[in-house]
């Protein structure tokens, strides 16, 4: 069936037109009730696997026959008073303290290894939420939805407790003594002594392993990265500029950007950074638009036609918001590189134009890509120095050849800059050669600081059980993960969060993390440990760090105080230390470059394996965490699980369809795993996420996906072009996917525009709204107006509001059955939509939260007036009073209510200590809805009551805009004609949903412009 | 049964009419040291906000820690019996467990510092408490108890512009 090319559809199916699929479309709540009258929901909310004990099938009405008799029972239970309650205070209360009253702490994230910069609020000495440090240099605010989530990993209730042996407890004198003697031991035999880091870690962290490496000589240190793409970023800049960092990347000073399938906005290397980075360098004017006449415009940047290509194997998020993209193949990434830097090359006046394009391998470019590579080249060219070309691929060659592309672009120094990059340790052992070592049983002593290769590592099997032929092995991870299984001793490391610590964001920008809670368990600091193992005397790691910063960052501060005690509190305050440094020493070198181009190649085959970092996941560190196995990934929107994603064409050719379990052999090993159906994928490409299918996560993250890490190859430079065979291996798993349930019924939701088309005509497919006839009065709002205006030109789709708004408002994780049938419980959705063909279509996301409508159709049909409009122009859903007709969800034209199906219960001591006290936890058979973020917005005013003066546009922010790292989301009164929200619901890209229905949305979307044109 | 089934759910329905019945209205529990408000906010004048510091910063006005107990009474009355009971609590290191008086439903969310700033007074909704001997619930504190307030100030013309007491729902349910 032919199909509008601009029309947005929201699946394959819908496109198709699927019967079925558009059958269950209809139905919001089932009307056979999957319950039994003894039916009772378990599981802890955090966690929430919910499971249910049913007595079989009861209609409705059987059900509420049920209910009504213990209706009345809980009438007659009520007639008494209520029970006894104690309060008991403090023996001593602690300054600072003041319960119900938040302190807010300066730190470091630790969801990935950019660790931004975040405040992390707390309530009577504990974090209850994660929010940005809006001064911090790089991340501006903003927070991932990794970043978010982190807060349910402090109170993983999986988490060691206490230092063990083989699994049983162990006092930690004990457990030093037996690491003491063991070490002592490997070093009188002349064993080695070998130590498994992570890569990138922090300044204080590798000066304490230099010092434990300094403690016992002949020790060396092997790095882990389970991705890959930091070591071969890092490898590349080492061969050309002879400096081992990570560059620094600017991209808001980027006109033209060709992204291979690096994934910036994902998962890459810094996602908040780049974030706030792409929003800011593609940031409209304002322009206001009021019946029909257009405004002063408002804003504008000197120069803002930016342009983002992107050539990747499979959707990815950068992917969707780039002005162009084009699928290739895995093995076609480095030919495809190449004719890039040779077209470069040709107009480049770089004095090693020459010489690069010498080297150059001899792999000959796809033919469908010689035009817009032909296309590309121009306008890179054109923007030399402003532009910039990245690549996420964890291959040699490819980043190898991106540094030559940037050079001869003249790149370095604007756009991208190693002088001021991240220094990264040195390769100091082969990880290869571990395996080798231990097989030969040279081994003494092993420690693993945290790093996990028998999960993450493609021979993890083997190094399980090369394990035991080490005499001592040591883990330091915060639980018995798949490497701790396998060691003799694990001393458990702390939470980021009860962790003093700092890291080095780029040269001369320290971020720095500090504890907000005295440690829950028995654990101790990393540092700690590797302290307590040198010889000399044992450090705590607030005296690491501070000794470190006296010594490094003090002496070098941009800001001069005359004391280290003050210069330390101000630097803990601000979360981050700016030092004077000398650049860091880089000089370019073709032949060393040049050595890398001729690495061999791929070779190119029909099914070739794309294994990527999702943004939900990332590497699996945090699989253990149900909000993020919940989090639908924005591209797929599936949850609790991973899938091999395949191109709509090959699956036809090969039978395939959603949920069809396929066996896919790699590198001589086979998973298998269902297929789901992705627009966007190239056809040779099968695209898996790396970091499921973990065995020793925890209750929640155990046996949920496929581990792919064993597809990769343990040996040589090329990580992610991997040759593959897959075969159909019968039955089916079913995805659970999010969205996929409703229809768009052609409605025009989602709205974009090219930037040629916005030129000419700010209010481009956006016609102005008339006015339409109402059958109510309308509300008066005398005071404050609260509303909302989303920017999908800057929304990437990173999900990082969905999961702020789940912190903020204790939203439960209902589980994978649950989401299969529509029941995810999050107030704030990403729609995902496709336009075009499905080979290649173009994404768009919008975030959907209820509209707080101003004719709000869910609250004239509550029978309880459960749902009522505040004098302040908010939608409020009363809970106590709800009784869970559904009416109002049942009205609820984009359908943003959730209904509590079950009592997603908080009984695990240590999960409930996440919980915001300053949101009730709803119980079963109630109804629940964004709220605005209402006690964020009680606080800010109160704030201004008792200060005595008027509220500041901006000083309330809702939990979804504190979080966006792109700035999307602006919160504020609408009464206010200066606020910055009044200004952009005026402005000609603002529409409201569903202005046909005459609700009234207090929420405005702006269109998504792209600059797709010539 | 069905009979009583149903005059008690009748009863039920009456307590929704602000009678005191079925609210914790006259609730003067037992606590387990006989603090005497008569004495030190009566008596003595005591500020409310001495003790109960947390009112003007928080939702919660809070009990006082032991520590403000001990402030005068290291030296004062030391020999009192329940001064000891107060003295050997904070030397065993054992938190003292007070019984909460007044306590509203976890669904209810209440600021005392928004009051506090308003100017309310304590005794306006808390009773004469510097008369207390034993700490009382002298007022119903149910939801058209409060509206009561909350509606007078409101339709008052003299407070506008200075006060303005919320009566929409998210005020308190959220």
């Amino acid at each position: 069936m032919p199909h509008d090319e601009k029309k947005p559809w929201q699946s394959l199916a819908a496109l198709r037109g699927d019967p079925a699929e558009l059958a269950r479309a209809e139905r919001e709540f089932a009307e056979e009730l999957p319950v039994g009258p003894g039916a009772i929901a378990s599981g802890h909310a955090h966690g929430a696997l919910v499971q249910l004990r049913s007595g079989g099938d009861v209609s409705r009405r059987g059900f509420f026959g049920l209910m009504g008799l213990s209706a009345a029972a809980v009438g007659i239970a009520a007639c008494q008073r209520a029970p006894v309650a104690k309060v008991v205070p403090y023996l001593s209360e602690p300054d600072g303290i003041v319960p119900g009253v938040s302190n807010w702490y300066a730190s470091a994230c630790a969801g990935c290894d950019a660790q931004c910069g975040v405040l992390l609020k707390s309530r009577d000495g504990r974090p209850i939420k994660v929010e940005g440090n809006p001064e911090h240099p790089l991340s501006q605010g903003g927070v991932c939805a990794v970043g978010q989530a982190s807060i349910v990993s402090l109170y993983d209730a999986s988490r060691a407790r206490a230092p063990l042996e083989r699994g049983q407890p162990i006092g930690w004198d004990a457990l030093d003594a037996k690491v003491l003697a063991g070490l002592e031991d490997a070093r009188s035999k002349g064993k080695a002594i070998r130590v498994v880091a992570p890569l990138r870690t922090g300044p204080t962290f590798e000066s304490t392993l230099a010092q434990f490496l300094a403690a016992w000589p002949g020790a060396r240190v092997a790095r882990f990265e389970p991705s890959g793409e930091l070591t071969a970023l890092a490898d590349a800049h080492q061969a050309a500029f002879g400096a081992r960092a990570v560059p620094s990347i600017h991209l808001d000073r980027a006109r033209t950007l060709a992204s291979f399938a690096c994934d910036f906005l994902g998962s890459w290397v810094a996602p908040v950074a780049f974030a706030r980075q792409y929003a800011k360098g593609r940031a409209l004017p304002l322009i206001e638009r009021e019946g029909g006449k257009l405004g002063q415009a408002e804003g504008a940047p000197p120069d803002f036609a930016r342009r983002h290509w992107q050539l990747e194997p499979a959707l990815s998020l950068t992917g969707a918001s780039a002005d162009r993209r084009h699928p290739l193949a895995p093995s076609e990434l480095v030919p495809a590189l190449g004719g890039l830097v040779r077209r470069l090359a040709l107009r480049s006046m770089h004095p090693d134009r020459a010489a690069i394009a010498n080297a150059l391998p001899r792999a000959s470019e796809p033919r469908e890509l010689a035009a817009p590579l032909d296309a590309l080249a121009a306008e890179l060219s054109a923007s030399g120095a402003q532009a910039l070309v990245l690549c996420g691929a964890s291959d040699l060659t490819a980043q190898a050849l991106c540094v030559a592309a940037n050079q001869l672009l003249g790149a370095y120094g604007t756009t991208i800059d190693i002088a001021s990059g991240a220094s990264l340790p040195a390769a100091d052992l082969p990880l290869a050669q571990l395996f080798t070592e231990l097989e030969a049983g040279q081994v003494g002593a092993v420690i693993f600081l945290g790093t996990n290769p028998v999960y993450a590592h493609p021979d993890g099997e083997k190094l399980a059980e090369l394990l035991a032929r080490a005499p001592l092995s040591i883990s330091t991870a915060d639980r018995l993960d798949e490497t701790a299984r396998d060691v003799a001793l694990l001393a458990p490391d702390h939470a980021p969060a009860e962790s003093w610590g700092d890291s080095e964001a780029r040269r001369g920008l320290t971020t720095l993390r500090q504890p907000a809670l005295m440690p829950l368990f028995e654990t101790r600091a990393a540092v700690e440990s590797l302290s307590a193992w040198s010889a000399g005397k044992k450090h705590t790691q607030h005296e690491l760090l501070c000794a470190r910063a006296e010594a490094e960052l003090y002496p070098r501060a941009l800001h001069k105080e005359p004391r280290f005690d003050l210069f330390w509190t101000r630097a803990l305050h601000d979360g981050f230390v700016e030092t004077e440094e000398t650049p860091l020493p880089a000089s370019f070198s073709v032949a060393q470059l040049g050595s890398l181009f001729a690495l061999p190649l791929a070779t190119p085959s029909d099914t070739e394996l794309w294994l990527h970092s999702s943004v939900a996941l990332r590497d699996g560190r945090w699989s253990n965490n149900a909000w993020l196995q919940e989090l639908p990934d924005p591209l797929t929107k599936t949850v609790w699980d991973n899938a091999a994603c395949i191109a709509p064409a090959r699956a036809t050719a090969l039978g395939l369809d959603d949920g069809d379990l396929i066996t896919v052999t790699a590198n001589g090993r086979s998973i298998t795993l269902p297929v789901l159906v992705q627009p966007g994928t190239h056809p040779a490409t099968l695209a898996i996420a790396i970091g499921y299918g973990r065995t020793a996560a925890g209750n929640i993250g155990n046996g949920v996906g496929v581990n792919a890490f064993p597809l990769l190859s343990g040996r040589g430079p090329a990580r992610n072009f991997i040759e593959a065979r897959l075969v159909k291996s019968g039955g089916q798993k079913p995805l659970a996917r999010s969205q996929t349930q409703a229809s768009l019924e052609g409605r025009p939701h989602i709205r974009t525009a090219t930037l040629a088309a916005w030129s000419a005509d700010p209010g481009a497919s956006n016609p102005e709204e008339e006015k339409l006839d109402s059958l109510w009065s309308g509300h008066e709002y005398p005071g404050h107006r609260w509303g909302m205006a989303i920017d999908l030109g800057s929304c990437t789709g990173c999900s990082a509001c969905v999961i702020s708004c789940q912190a903020e408002n204790n939203i439960p994780a209902v589980g994978r059955d649950e989401v299969s049938r529509g029941r995810e419980m999050h107030w704030l959705r990403l729609d995902r939509y496709f336009a075009g063909e499905p080979d290649s279509p173009e994404v768009l996301h919008q975030p959907m939260l209820c509209q707080h409508c101003t004719n709000a159709p869910c609250e004239t049909v509550c029978p309880v007036l459960a749902t009522v409009h505040s004098s302040e122009g908010l939608n409020q859903q009363v809970y106590n009073r709800c009784v869970g007709t559904r009416y109002c969800a049942n009205n609820c034209p984009p359908k943003v209510r959730r209904f509590n199906w079950f009592e997603y219960r908080h009984d695990d001591p240590v999960e409930r200590l996440a919980l915001n006290p300053d949101v009730v936890v709803r119980s079963r058979g109630v109804m629940e809805k964004c709220s605005m973020c209402v006690q964020r917005i009680q606080e800010g005013k109160a704030l201004a009551r008792r200060d005595g003066r008027p509220l500041a546009d901006g000083e309330i922010q809702t939990a979804c805009q504190q979080s966006c790292p792109s700035q999307a989301i602006t919160f504020g009164d609408l009464n206010d004609p200066n606020s910055r929200v009044a200004k952009l619901t005026r402005d000609a890209r603002a529409y409201r949903l569903l202005h046909e229905l005459n609700i009234g949305p207090v929420i405005s979307y702006l269109t998504r412009i792209k600059n797709t044109g010539a | 049964m069905i009979k009583t089934c149903l005059l008690a759910l009748a009863c039920a329905s009456l307590a929704a009419c602000d009678n005191g019945f079925l609210t914790q209205q006259g609730y003067e529990p037992a606590q387990p040291i006989a603090f005497s408000h008569a004495l030190h906010a009566g008596e003595m004048k005591m500020n409310c906000q001495y003790c109960h510091f947390g009112a003007a910063q928080s939702r919660h006005a809070g009990v006082p820690p032991a520590n403000v107990c001990m402030g005068c009474h290291k030296n004062v009355k030391t020999g009192s019996p329940e001064i000891i009971k107060l003295t050997q609590a904070v030397a065993e290191n054992r938190p003292i467990e007070w019984t909460r008086v007044h306590r509203l439903p976890d669904f209810v969310w209440f600021s005392h510092q928004n009051h506090v700033a308003a100017k309310v007074a304590c005794q306006t909704c808390h009773g004469p408490v510097e008369t207390m001997a034993r700490v009382q619930q002298v007022n119903t504190m149910t939801m058209g108890w409060c509206l009561e307030c909350h509606r007078s100030i409101a339709a008052d013309p003299a407070n506008a512009g200075k006060l303005n007491p919320p009566t929409d729902c998210s005020a308190c349910h959220r």
